[in-house]
């Protein structure tokens, strides 16, 4: 079944080629059009009636996999596999948490693991204490953006992303509760400074939104504004966390997922630990969720994608990487730090 | 094709092939006039009769700006004009071939890797952990300009100038105007804007700092570039998703390697089977040859990183209106991609502890190795006084 709405006139879909145009009279004519129901949102099955924009390819592998062929429901990790890698990572959390002081905590991310790696004689960074700026905002401002538009409320980033912050600050403001964290430092910046935040968000969810076609999706895509968390029940000083952008639910059935996670920079050499490690917390911190199939890493300033399907030995990697990391952190604490005088281990950054 | 012949001839194909476009908007304000040294009135009779009233509307002559103009006519770009002279370059569009992306790709490594091999060097794409030589168009000129001077520039914060400071501004404004279209205190609306960026910090205590005449000076010069873009720049309809400061990196031979560029302004979407995306740099500044350059290689690392190149690259220089436009072509990519590989080559050579060369240019009279070096000197001399004008200049300008 074709996608339909896609191609509708005025609305170019993300992915299209028909953006610019070299018709001058065509420029004026798309300028003075009125504004016109998006095309998207308008659901349909995997399907594709488009020509193969890279948009369309990543929708396609998201759904489907790198190869194309259909996994059934049962090819993913088995429920004993799960139960496996909770086992390994409990073991390894325990042995960790022996090593720490008392009331010390870990928290192990991704921009944990990758300190690890780039730093592993400084894992705990430079403890720079936190403050909001615009590259904090951009992604959680981008992904509300996103949201809006594949809703259909609004054609483009671009056009949606005034509404969103001013809603976002009202609702703060009559609630006091702020949504996203950043509503009352955002509420007091000046124009020049507010608008940069809107811009890094444009450019941000601009990446992500010219990245699929939305129309392709069985089911509106269902966007991650929390991270996913694991806490060692054993060892509760351990914990887990990772966050993914969208989650839409795989072909292979209702019980199993497919994630997109949006990274800064160039896939790093060990991004299937990377997106394994995505996928485990997202499987084990829930037992009522989907369990993840698939997650595609993304790395919009590489215009690169990777797509790693999540099996057993996707999960054993996981594992690995968290128990390096661990290893890293622990070795921090030499003996002749007294408990009580633990460095704050928790680095994962505020950037919502 | 990383000369300045390929601007001639860009220039001719422009003017030979841009369709008549409809009479200017009136001008708002006074930062629209005629650039001093510019003649307004129409450069031949074949032009009067078309554009009518003695009024040039169909033939837009670049010119060097400071240069003197005798009977051209010449007068920045505006509104719908202006995105058509982006949009219709005269030239067909590239089509998307992933072979082009891939001989691109295998000239840059063949070349990195024959350098390279002496000290590999661990990257962050797969296969290498570590930090890669990453390599950046202001890194690029400079090191084919003079590697001594590369050297000399790599340590130590560049000096706050004015003509920097304005350049950041208007940076920020020209974002300001492409996400909200308007700017209201182009003064105040640039310092919040650079406020909340953490390198722009010491630039932006640096500007609180300046004599009072100074930052005057200053603002007086911001307003009226701002005036000028609002005047100028048409609202971008946000279906072409436009979007500023946009990051684009591509790592080469198994991420040992890192290009990185930054743009102003992107516009377009992806696109699988023709060039679609245009990206426009915006310079308050001097027009100077090696802007060109630096559009060559953000239009390698978008092919590189994408498959597809750009359809077109353009500078937009705010202090004149003046905007030069590149449709890209495949000779572009290719000049580029061995201008890239040569400059590579030499930052590997730096890197390995090779004694960096000098090449007395146009910037050695504003350059930190001048006092010890004899060639700069010598080249200065020569030219009959101690600073090179023309490049003190244009590196006050950056």
């Amino acid at each position: 079944m074709n996608c339909a709405g896609t191609s509708s006139g005025s609305t170019p879909a993300p992915g299209s080629s028909a953006i610019l145009v070299s018709d001058p009279n065509a420029a004026v004519r798309r300028l003075a059009d009125p504004v016109r129901p998006p095309s998207v949102g308008s659901w349909c099955d995997g399907s594709f009636g488009v020509p193969a924009s890279p948009a369309a390819v990543r929708t396609r592998e998201l759904l489907y996999g790198t190869h194309a062929p259909e996994r059934g429901a049962d090819e993913g990790p088995t429920p004993v596999g799960w139960e496996r890698v909770r086992s390994r990572l409990t073991s390894v959390a325990m042995e960790a948490a022996e090593h720490l002081p008392t009331g010390a905590t870990i928290e192990v991310t991704p921009a944990l693991t990758r300190q690890v790696r780039h730093h592993p004689e400084s894992p705990l960074g430079d403890g720079e204490p936190f403050s909001w700026k615009p590259a904090f905002v951009r992604r959680s401002l981008g992904l509300a953006v996103v949201e809006a538009c594949v809703a259909g409320r609004f054609r483009s980033p671009a056009d949606a992303v005034g509404p969103v912050l001013a809603h976002a600050l009202a609702t703060w403001e009559q609630s006091g509760t702020p949504a996203f964290h950043w509503e009352p430092w955002c509420a007091g910046l000046p124009r020049g400074a507010r608008v940069t935040v809107m811009a890094e968000a444009i450019t941000w969810a601009t990446a992500l939104w010219s990245s699929f076609e939305w129309g392709g999706f069985p089911a509106p895509p269902r966007f991650g504004w929390s991270y996913d968390r694991w806490t060692c029940p054993a060892a509760r000083s351990i914990r887990l966390k990772a966050r993914t952008e969208f989650r839409v639910p795989s072909t292979a059935g209702a019980s199993t997922t497919a994630m997109v996670a949006v990274s800064g920079g160039v896939p790093p050499p060990d991004w299937r630990a990377e997106l394994a490690f995505v996928a485990v917390v997202a499987g084990l911190g829930s037992r009522s969720r989907p369990l993840p199939l698939r997650v595609m890493g993304l790395w919009p300033e590489a215009a690169s994608h990777r797509t790693l399907e999540i099996d057993e030995p996707a999960l054993r990697d996981a594992a690995l990487l968290v128990e390096r990391t661990l290893d890293a952190v622990v070795q921090t604490y030499r003996p002749d730090v007294p408990s009580g005088e633990a460095p704050e281990l928790t680095i994962a950054r505020r950037t919502s | 094709m990383g000369g300045t012949g390929g601007l001639v001839a860009t220039r001719s194909a422009l003017s030979a092939t841009s369709p008549p476009v409809p009479a200017e908007p009136e001008p708002r304000g006074s930062l629209l006039a005629t650039p001093p040294g510019v003649d307004c009135r129409c450069g031949s009779a074949a032009d009067r009769a078309g554009g009518g009233g003695g009024r040039s509307t169909h033939l837009v002559r670049i010119a060097p700006v400071g240069s003197e103009l005798v009977g051209c006519a010449w007068r920045p770009l505006g509104g719908v004009d202006l995105l058509d002279r982006l949009r219709a370059t005269g030239r067909r569009r590239l089509r998307v071939d992933p072979e082009l992306a891939v001989r691109l790709r295998s000239s840059i490594e063949r070349g990195f890797e024959r350098t390279d091999t002496a000290n590999p060097r661990p990257g962050t794409e797969e296969g290498s952990t570590g930090s890669p030589l990453v390599v950046t168009k202001d890194r690029l000129t400079r090191v084919l300009a003079c590697e001594a001077h590369d050297v000399a520039s790599e340590f130590g914060e560049r000096r706050p100038t004015v003509a920097m400071a304005c350049g950041v501004l208007v940076d920020a404004l020209f974002r300001q105007l492409v996400t909200v279209g308007a700017i209201n205190d182009p003064m105040a609306d640039g310092m919040d804007a650079l406020a909340c960026d953490d390198q722009q910090r010491p630039l932006l205590r640096w500007i609180e700092s300046l004599p009072s005449a100074v930052r005057r000076e200053l603002e007086v010069e911001v307003v009226r570039q701002a005036e000028a873009l609002v005047a100028r720049w048409p609202k971008l309809d946000a279906r072409w998703l436009p979007r500023t400061q946009e990051t684009m990196r591509c790592a080469l031979s198994g991420g040992s390697l890192l290009l990185t560029a930054r743009v102003d302004l992107a516009i377009g979407s992806p696109a699988g089977k023709e060039a679609s995306i245009a990206i426009v740099e915006v310079k308050a500044g001097k027009r100077r040859a090696e802007h060109r350059a630096d559009l060559h290689f953000y239009a390698l690392v978008e092919t590189l990183r994408r498959g597809a190149p750009p359809f077109v690259v353009a500078t937009y220089y705010t202090r004149t209106g003046e905007l030069d436009v590149d449709p890209m072509t495949e000779e572009l990519l290719v000049g580029a991609a061995r201008r890239t590989r040569a400059a590579v080559g030499a930052l590997v050579g730096l890197a390995q502890g090779a004694s960096p060369r000098r090449t007395p240019n146009g910037l050695c009279g504003a350059c930190a190795a001048l006092p010890e070096c004899d060639p700069g000197f010598a080249y200065l001399e020569s030219r009959g006084n101690g600073l090179e004008v023309a490049g003190l200049d244009g590196l006050l300008e950056r």
